[in-house]
């Protein structure tokens, strides 16, 4: 694949109604098209979901990428977008997966926890590489 | 493709009901395809613009041609689908071939190729949008009459539609596309329209039509079977999704939309007049600060009525002279002395009697008429003023318009040398709206009036945005205090808001002035927390150009046994 590599970090509310069955069902079927779409195009990433907030890490070539941000931001899941990167990269973070899957866990890194506790928080305060780095440092503990 | 391998030469055309193309000559290549890809007859010019590639398998294979892989791609989804294809084919070796796919019959199809373009015209739609491949402005038309025919079909016998089930359209406008046409290029704005267009599409059915009306304009119609809700909720939809971010090329782009949405109930007598609903609402939407959806109602069609009438009246009012000045007088608080005027502007319409500033300057401004209507003002302040003794000042509004094309300072100039008013004794009022529009340009002529010796001072300070910064940057001399700060109960804390900017004021070297002065403990209130002057109905309501003579003398008279207001 020629294409240039890019990253996207986005933020976003989760907008899922329904018990925590029903939260986990559609995150489940999030994933689920998610991995198979993602191997597909080549796009590898992360997504974590904690407190009602999604952040995602996509990274791929830039049409791929482009196209998948875009069926994402249709989907109505979730809402309030805020876009933390959006840039070129020579390498990938999350090269083994399709995406990855952070979810409900005790041990949240600072990082996220002061995300998932501001309410319209800026998303130029968050540091993007923050963020990517500390999904990675979760999916290495595992 | 792994269909059965058929022995399929150009030469078992001929056979019944067939065509052949072997013998069409010109530029052209032509071939007919059975529904394996396979040449069932072509002409010369197509195995030589092929370059021979078909001529051994007699095929149109996609991944034999030699094609760049996107050109591949491309041939081989248009040959699996049905529809007819309009292709450019770029080979490997650089050469480029232009390629039409068009159905005969069930099995057949006719190719052609050439090595330059198709002509766009008998492909291309004229109500077609090209890029989004939506109606455009010249379907509208015909989907407008569809809708008046289908309510003439479905109306009740007795006419009562309800308005819940009638037809709706919507109107959709993007915020600030022309921005990021400018500023990113039509071919980024290009593929955000795109995307605009897919993102409406994915929340709609296909049945409702969908037409790109103007650059950035779309428009719904939503049928009979949609209640008022759903058009409602439907535009919430699209106000949301058009919020979220796009990506193109690697960038990030935030729009938003602005909705109009009207529908076609008894009250509208026809679609032209549905449009113009829809447009109004959509007004309505932006001035309510767009990102937004909003509903015609019946008093939009009488304020936009009125206020079409306004501005033509507007037109008129300079050269029918309907505009004079009004003369409100300002007084020293410590002396007690009449110091000047400010300027008022009024219009009385024969018909209409006194229209109200706060009506018809808006409009003004945006129609641009303020900028002769302000001219007129400067050279008419200036030419009473210099009647009046004894030096008195006199105080014109200027609106931020009138600083755009850049040569306000020059106009006050020639207002000044007309009248032969010295040029201290006039002051330019202006806003904070001002300092925001264009503060570069506004400050460069602000200075060049400053330096010609006309005082400056803030109009209305307090009531918007503007800072401390501002106060500074600019050659103000005089801060004018709202009236909302002076007038009716004075609490503790806006009496401490006053008396900051007061202290500020005089510790900037500016003068200060309070409005809206109605009461002597107003009055008092103000002379001990150290303002300079003061205007206001207790000294005097505004006063015709005629009556500030007798006035002045007035206060003269009067100044020797005390304070005016006393
Ligand atoms: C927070 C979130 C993250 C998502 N991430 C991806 C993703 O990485 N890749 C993907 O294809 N779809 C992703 N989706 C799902 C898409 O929005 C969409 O539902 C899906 O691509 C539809 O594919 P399907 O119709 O093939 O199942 C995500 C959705 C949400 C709400």
């Amino acid at each position: 694949m020629s294409e240039d590599l890019m990253r996207v970090v986005y933020v976003s509310q989760n907008t899922i109604e329904g018990d925590d069955e029903c939260l986990t069902r559609q995150i489940e079927q999030i994933l689920g098209s998610a991995r198979r779409r993602n191997r597909e195009v080549g796009i590898t990433g992360a997504l974590m979901f904690n407190r009602g907030l999604f952040a995602q890490v996509l990274e791929g070539p830039a049409t791929a990428v482009e196209e998948t941000f875009e069926r994402i931001q249709c989907d109505l899941r979730h809402a309030e977008v805020v876009m933390v990167a959006c840039e070129p990269i020579a390498t990938r973070s999350f090269d083994q997966w399709s995406m990855a899957y952070v979810g409900n866990r005790e041990q949240v890194p600072a990082v996220l926890l002061e995300m998932a506790n501001t309410t319209g928080f800026d998303a130029h305060k968050i540091d993007a590489d923050a963020v990517n780095d500390a999904i990675r440092t979760l999916l290495t503990d595992e | 493709m792994s269909q059965p391998q058929t022995a399929c030469l150009p030469d078992t055309a001929g056979q019944a009901n067939e065509l052949d193309v072997s013998s069409f000559g010109g530029l052209t290549g032509f071939a007919v395809l059975d529904q394996n890809g396979c040449l069932v007859s072509a002409n010369a010019r197509l195995l030589e613009l092929l370059d021979d590639r078909v001529r051994g398998s007699g095929k149109l294979d996609p991944f034999s041609l030699e094609l760049h892989s996107h050109s591949a791609k491309e041939l081989a989804d248009a040959l699996t689908g049905t529809d007819n294809a309009n292709l450019q084919l770029d080979f490997s070796n650089g050469v480029r071939r232009y390629l039409q796919l068009g159905q005969l019959r069930a099995s057949r199809r006719l190719l052609l190729i050439s090595a330059t373009h198709f002509e766009e015209s008998s492909q291309a739609d004229p109500e077609l949008d090209a890029l989004t491949g939506l109606g455009n402005r010249h379907r509208l038309q015909q989907t407008l009459s569809r809708l008046e025919s289908d309510r003439t079909r479905l109306s009740a016998p007795h006419g009562s539609t309800l308005s819940n089930d009638a037809p709706a359209i919507l109107l959709v406008d993007i915020d600030r596309f022309k921005q990021i046409n400018d500023t990113l290029g039509y071919r980024i704005g290009d593929s955000l329209l795109k995307l605009v267009c897919s993102r409406l599409r994915r929340l709609t059915t296909e049945s409702d039509p969908l037409l790109r009306i103007g650059g950035d304009e779309f428009l719904l119609v939503l049928h009979a079977s949609d209640d008022a809700h759903n058009a409602i909720d439907l535009a919430e939809r699209i106000v949301d999704l058009m919020s979220r971010p796009f990506l193109v090329e690697a960038q990030q782009l935030d729009i938003g939309v602005s909705i109009g949405i009207a529908f076609f109930d008894e009250q509208t007598p026809d679609s032209a007049t549905l449009l113009q609903h829809a447009d109004l609402a959509l007004q309505q939407a932006k001035t309510r600060g767009r990102r937004q959806a909003c509903i015609f109602q019946p008093s939009m069609a009488v304020d936009a009525q009125r206020r079409r009438a306004l501005e033509i009246d507007m037109r008129r009012a300079l050269a029918l002279q309907q505009f004079r000045l009004v003369y409100q007088p300002q007084v020293d608080l410590r002396s007690g002395r009449l110091v000047g005027f400010e300027a008022l502007l009024r219009w009385e319409h024969p018909v209409r009697g006194m229209v109200s500033p706060a009506e018809f300057i808006p409009i003004a401004e945006d129609t641009g008429e303020i900028r002769r209507i302000g001219a007129w003002v400067i050279l008419q302040a200036c030419l009473q003023a210099s009647l009046w003794p004894d030096g008195l000042k006199v105080a014109v509004n200027v609106s931020p318009l009138q600083f755009d094309d850049g040569n306000l300072p020059e106009h006050i100039d020639t207002a000044l040398q007309q009248s032969n008013l010295p040029p201290e004794q006039l002051e330019v009022e202006v806003t904070e709206g001002l300092l925001f529009q264009n503060p570069d340009a506004a400050l460069a002529q602000l200075s060049r009036i400053r330096q010609m010796n006309v005082d400056i001072a803030m109009d209305d300070f307090g009531t918007g945005y503007a800072s401390l910064s501002h106060l500074s940057r600019f050659p103000f001399t005089k801060v004018k205090i709202d009236q909302s700060f002076v007038r009716g109960a004075v609490d503790d804390r806006t009496q401490a808001l006053v008396s900051c900017i007061i202290s500020l004021g005089s510790s900037l070297g500016m003068r200060t002035l309070a409005e809206g002065v109605e009461t002597s403990e107003q009055y008092r209130r103000l002379q001990e927390s150290g303002c300079d002057a003061v205007q206001g109905y207790l000294i005097s309501r505004p006063l015709e150009a005629g009556s500030v003579g007798n006035f002045v003398e007035r206060c003269t008279r009067q100044i020797q046994g005390g304070d005016v207001a006393a």
